[in-house]
């Protein structure tokens, strides 16, 4: 077990190192980056100190790392707007952003994952049928189109809900409505899947054979077995919901990180972005471990053998 | 009669009927790549000529079925357009991304050691960052032109595509008519393109019609965020984002792109579902 | 006269790792494998799982590389796997599989593979090769209606005449047929073996027959090589190391094959592990199992030699001389 988490571990630190090593190669790509991070109108010293600072004329491999020495030292420039290190603004917005994105991540376990086994216990009825279409409903309309279409609802028709802004608790229900419909929509059919593939499998069958309650069958045999391929779903969740925070902030004006991200790649803010795109990867990263540790924890059969990759 | 000639006589095999749902979404499918091919006689403007006369008509207005936008510009021509550009993006992109994706898988499965190591970090790279920030940080430093935006989607699913290949490659160069083939005496080449490819094709196109769907919602939301397809040239994702403004005034503007995607991206998962149960049974 | 097939001191080394960080286990598959196959015969090698038989098998037919030794075809050298001389000399040797329905291809109709040879080795006209499809099929016992059926819609028995019908669609000098008859039900591995006696009388094909299944190997081989962790214990003529068997690993193995109109007594039952590749005994590999093991068994390997007129065996205990040892 130990071996499997360490092995995990490399590849997460690996990966952050790859995703950082990709924003270095792509800021250097797109042009001299003391010019591009700090902005145009920036007098000649400014940029001479910056470049002696960051090193920029130095062969490229140094350039590397002491890119990647500031990085850990978590200075990732300065934002063109204010001049502030990047990195506070984008630690400002993100409680924000958490506003939303937990409560949608809630509703979507509470409400996805019954829904889809409910739909596989009771397979074939009227109610499976119901929420297979709900279920295909939620995410084949893209975000966009069910946060203005809610608004439109709502805000617009009936006047019941606010539409932007975020002073109040009533400003947050329309956006974390929008934000969980897709992951209710994907997990409530992912669910739906795993525990039919379960239920098939000859170990239930036995279970019943031998007498016990559907109830105790389900809660002791179906469930724990079903858990494990939708463990694994719920991390590819996370990167979906940070997607839609991008969105859903965008439409309904929340002032989040979804929202600076949008702003910044308009307005060409380099530093925002890239410390934006460093801490989303290392939230992936950090997500994508714990779902792998549950993973292993949860289906014996990988607990002991080594990582056969 | 002898017998042998008797059997010859054989019952057609019947064609599984498609279901209602599906043979809707294929006319659906029909009409928009008819959309798309036929643009130029189809469509009733210009998609910039403006009539400031007719500003923010309602659908309905003679002239203009679907209304006007906020330019006097006409709502189902510039539809019509954007249509076009939506399915020309995700198509290339669909097939740069499966190009890709195969070719690398198949590389992976031939060479195996170092070469699969890299294609499995790729893989594992893709899979860090959620498509849409990767995609924004790129569009960020490079700017969004046309062609950018296309290789860019070209980048989506490629490792779904890597993992299929993959894994259809190795089992059948291991244990089976792969090597059953070589073993006749085929040269390389006719064992992957006379052999494998072709088994390989039906996954890949059932997963093609899986992703097609996806790169038409992830460049629709590019396209509405602002930094997708640019103006003047129009997206169905675009028309959203820009009637959005005028979501009280003139809900018209955005409800007609928005329910083509959706339409469109239902239309193509009910195919491509049925698709998959048609294509493995058989074989 | 040169031998259709011969096989010099063949070896052939598998490194396996036991896990991440074991070290690599080196596993002698193949230890040092001559023999001979003259044209029309059939010599039959049988051994359990783990005697190398398969590995020797495709080492013949030049899939797998000899690290030592060689293999000859007409008594010219076997050309290195995937050469285009290699590639032009499968039209003079096929293999026949253990598992049909992987050894073919399910997307395409069984006219189409048997046409497929004729097209690699560009042998004849459109018209010459549907020709030769038709001829073949018949001559494998397959009706013209099924030209056009997938692999997965005949029976198994009927996949393995197309994979028989393949084979011989070059017409080839030698077949190698690794276990074809193992997963067939036993009505049906009548049918193919005599099938296989039948076309190799017709047309003296050479055969190797590989199989762990005695019974079969009787019915069908000339000659019998009998082998026991990658080395030949036994080789003489199939009848006579049926009759009388000299190695007491044969003896064992020819004490459990049934004989008609007799019932199995005095079977002669192994002791100890089966034999493990990666773990060889020292000495003589059998002696473990070995009721008459004696001290040099245990130290020094014993070489394949000649003990009687048409027989060689690898035992310290057998000579010219001491022709036979007691049974149990």
């Amino acid at each position: 077990m130990i071996r499997f988490i360490a092995s995990r571990l490399l590849r997460a630190a690996l990966t952050v190192i790859a995703v950082m090593t990709f924003a270095f190669v792509v800021l250097r790509l797109s042009g001299d980056p003391a010019q591009v991070l700090l902005g145009p109108d920036v007098p000649q010293s400014v940029l001479l100190a910056f470049r002696d600072r960051w090193g920029l004329d130095d062969p490229i491999l140094t350039q590397y790392f002491s890119y990647m020495h500031a990085m850990f030292q978590g200075d990732f420039g300065l934002s063109m707007r204010d001049r502030s290190p990047a990195i506070d603004l984008v630690l400002q917005r993100v409680p924000a952003t958490l506003e939303l994105t937990i409560p949608a991540l809630i509703l979507q376990l509470c409400f996805g994952i019954p829904a889809g086994i409910y739909a596989a216990l009771k397979r074939g009825t009227i109610a499976d049928r119901g929420v297979i279409t709900i279920a295909i409903i939620g995410f084949t309309v893209p975000s966009f189109v069910m946060g203005l279409l809610l608004v439109l609802i709502f805000s617009v028709n009936l006047g019941y809900l606010p539409s932007g802004g975020s002073s109040t608790l009533q400003h947050a229900i329309l956006p974390i409505i929008t934000m969980s419909i897709g992951g209710i929509g994907v997990l409530a059919r992912f669910s739906r899947s795993a525990m039919i593939e379960v239920m098939g499998q000859p170990y239930i069958r036995t279970a019943t054979a031998k007498g016990l309650k559907w109830r105790d069958v389900v809660r002791n045999h179906a469930l724990p077995n079903a858990a494990v391929p939708i463990v694994t779903i719920v991390g590819f969740m996370v990167g979906s919901l940070i997607a839609g925070a991008i969105i859903v902030e965008t439409i309904f004006s929340w002032p989040g990180m979804g929202r600076l991200l949008i702003v910044s790649v308009t307005n060409r803010d380099l530093a925002v972005v890239q410390c934006i795109l460093l801490l989303v990867a290392a939230v992936m990263v950090v997500s994508n471990l714990i779902v792998d540790v549950l993973y292993g924890w949860l289906d014996p059969r990988l607990r002991n053998t080594p990582a056969a990759h | 009669m002898p017998i042998s000639t008797l059997s010859t006589i054989a019952v057609k095999r019947r064609r599984p009927a498609l279901p209602l749902s599906v043979q809707v979404a294929l006319l659906w499918l029909l009409a928009m790549i008819a959309c798309a091919v036929f643009v130029n006689v189809l469509r009733p403007y210009p998609v910039t000529q403006m009539d400031l006369s007719t500003r923010l008509a309602p659908p309905g207005t003679p002239g203009h079925w679907l209304g006007t936008d906020e330019l006097g510009r006409d709502v189902l021509s510039r539809l019509i357009q954007s249509i076009r550009s939506s399915l020309v993006i995700a198509f290339g992109a669909t097939i740069l991304s499966a190009f890709v994706g195969t070719a690398l898988g198949f590389m992976a499965a031939k060479f195996r050691g170092v070469v699969e190591h890299i294609v499995v970090m790729l893989a594992d790279f893709q899979a860090a960052l959620p498509f849409l920030i990767m995609s924004l940080a790129v569009l960020a430093f490079f700017g969004s032109s046309m062609l950018l935006l296309v290789c860019l989607m070209g980048f989506y699913g490629w490792e779904r595509y890597a993992r299929i290949t993959r894994g259809l490659a190795i089992s059948a160069s291991s244990q089976g008519y792969a090597a059953a083939v070589v073993q006749l005496g085929a040269t390389p080449s006719r064992v992957y393109l006379r052999h494998i490819l072709p088994n390989v094709a039906s996954t890949l196109i059932v997963s093609m019609t899986l992703t097609f769907p996806e790169i038409i919602l992830m460049e629709s939301s590019l396209s509405f965020l602002g930094l997708g397809v640019q103006p003047p040239d129009t997206s169905l994702g675009n028309m959203v984002g820009f009637g959005r403004e005028y979501l009280t005034t003139a809900p018209w503007i955005m409800m007609g792109p928005a329910v083509v995607i959706v339409l469109t991206t239902l239309a193509i998962s009910l195919a491509g579902d049925w698709l998959r149960d048609r294509l493995d049974p058989t074989l | 006269m040169t031998a259709l097939l011969e096989a010099d001191s063949l070896v052939r080394i598998y490194e396996t790792r036991r896990g991440l960080l074991a070290r690599p286990t080196p596993v002698r598959a193949v230890d040092g494998v001559s023999l001979q196959v003259a044209a029309g015969e059939t010599l039959g090698v049988v051994g359990e799982s783990g005697s190398g038989k398969s590995t020797l098998g495709r080492m013949l037919l030049g899939i797998d590389a000899a690290q030592d030794g060689a293999v000859r075809i007409g008594g010219k050298p076997m050309p290195a796997f995937g050469s285009p001389d290699w590639r032009a000399l499968r039209a003079r040797i096929q293999m026949i599989y253990q598992d049909p329905l992987s050894a073919l291809d399910r997307r395409l109709g069984i006219a189409d593979q048997l046409r497929e040879p004729l097209e690699i080795h560009q042998i004849g006209t459109t018209n010459d090769r549907n020709q030769r499809v038709h001829d073949v099929m018949h001559s494998v016992g397959l009706r013209p209606d099924q030209a056009d059926k997938f692999p997965h819609e005949l029976s198994g028995g009927q996949r393995q005449r197309v994979v028989i019908a393949r084979a011989l669609m070059t017409d080839p000098d030698l077949l190698v047929c690794d276990e074809p008859v193992s997963a067939l039900d036993v009505s049906i591995q009548a049918q193919v073996v005599n099938l296989l006696a039948d076309l190799q009388r017709e047309k003296g094909l050479g055969m190797v027959f590989i199989s762990h299944d005695l019974k079969v190997v009787r019915n069908l081989c000339d000659r019998v090589a009998v082998m026991y962790l990658g080395r030949i214990v036994e080789e003489g003529s199939a009848d006579e190391i049926f009759a009388y068997p000299k190695h007491p690993y044969t003896q064992a193995l020819v004490s459990s094959v049934p004989q008609p109109g007799r019932a199995l007594t005095r079977r002669i039952i192994l002791q100890g592990e089966p034999p493990d590749p990666a773990n060889r005994p020292a000495g003589c590999a059998f002696h473990p199992r070995c009721q008459h093991a004696e001290d040099i068994c245990r130290r020094d390997v014993p070489q394949l030699r000649k003990v009687a007129r048409d027989r060689n065996a690898a035992c310290h205990l057998l000579t010219p001389s001491n022709a036979a040892l007691p049974l149990a």
